[in-house]
């Protein structure tokens, strides 16, 4: 599996975990709305499911960029994690604050520590999930590689 | 021929507690999945602490109010609603509002905090052991205060999740810890704080 589609892989595995989040509490998946109102597409019957593709399709875009970042380089944890970290950072800014903003048409008056906390905290997950995921499999990888057939 | 078969019993019953003994000290070493299992647990555990910052959100705390009221009615340690009337709850007026109470804010301040710092911990699995015995505090005063007021497991529970994390190093797997614990573990033999905080990941 080369790196880009381990991010791929890393990436789809973290966004289920988070999306699997969202229906622990509160829920079922109510929280989801919030992620179809990014894009301006929530509605009372099918948001949620919108919802949650966008978090799987975003996640594994994200695992893409991960994986294209990582290249031919040798993986560190605290790489992994940092990259991670900073991708998290990354989808917040863009799709839970820009795009939010410009599609969504959210205001800026609406930004409150509930509201900012919320997704933020969840995007830092992804990204912790998706460098430890990442990091993980690769070592697993090279760990079979060294064994003897 | 019996008395052959009688010692070879002997000695197989003999191989056999030795096994025992030998299982019984062994350190138990979890596989790769559970890791990843418990990990998981740890994770969900963290986002059960973190949805609970946000129905008492500062500055006001003020969902916290009634639950403060609550506990005064309901806990079942002799001396802790007493206690609790006459310290963060003095001088207030209303059970349904925070106007004269002078120490709730700080109260509700700390506790938010603590939910704070629980919920870091076990969402990134960093110091985790540190947010497990927090949890398991936060959640045993929940206990103390609120169990008799709803079924008696709905806090039990809580706690028992708490007092599992701490006992297992779940954020060594899909968190910080990862990266934290092999640092501190070197640094142990040099400085007693690396030692300490190597037991907290």
């Amino acid at each position: 599996m080369n790196n880009v589609l381990r991010g791929l892989f890393s990436g789809l595995s973290a966004s289920v975990i988070v999306g699997m989040l969202y229906f622990v509490d509160y829920g079922p998946g109510n929280g989801l709305h919030g992620v179809a109102r990014w894009f301006g597409i929530d509605n009372k019957d099918t948001g949620r499911l919108i919802g949650f593709l966008l978090l799987i399709v975003l996640g594994a875009l994200f695992g893409l960029v991960f994986g294209l970042l990582q290249g031919k380089r040798e993986i560190t944890i605290s790489r992994a994690i940092a990259t991670g970290l900073a991708l998290g950072v990354a989808w917040w800014v863009i799709f839970a604050f820009v795009i939010a903003i410009v599609i969504g048409h959210m205001s800026l008056t609406q930004l409150n520590l509930g509201s900012f906390l919320y997704p933020f905290m969840l995007c830092l997950v992804y990204g912790l999930l998706l460098g430890t995921i990442y990091f993980q499999s690769t070592v697993r990888r090279a760990i079979r590689a060294r064994r003897p057939s | 021929m019996s008395i052959s078969s009688s010692t070879r019993d002997q000695e197989t019953l003999a191989a056999t507690a030795a096994q025992e003994r030998g299982a019984t000290v062994a350190p138990i070493t979890l596989s790769e999945r559970s890791s990843i299992g418990l990990a998981i647990v740890r994770i969900c555990v963290g986002f059960l602490w973190f949805q609970q910052l946000f129905w008492k959100l500062p500055p006001t705390f003020a969902g916290l109010y009634p639950y403060i009221v609550r506990e005064t009615h309901y806990a079942f340690i002799p001396g802790y609603s007493f206690i609790l009337q006459h310290t963060f709850l003095a001088g207030c007026t209303s059970p349904s509002s925070t106007t004269g109470c002078t120490l709730f804010v700080p109260l509700a301040a700390g506790v938010w905090t603590a939910e704070l710092v629980v919920s870091i911990c076990l969402l990134f699995g960093v110091f985790t052991r540190l947010g497990a015995i927090l949890a398991t505090i936060l959640a045993l005063q929940l206990y103390v205060g609120l169990s008799t007021s709803e079924w008696y497991w709905t806090y039990g529970t809580i706690v028992l999740l708490g007092f599992a994390l701490t006992c297992v190093p779940t954020g060594r797997r899909l968190g910080v810890d990862q990266w934290l614990a092999p640092r501190l573990q070197a640094a142990a033999n040099r400085s007693r704080v690396a030692r300490w905080l190597s037991w907290l990941v």
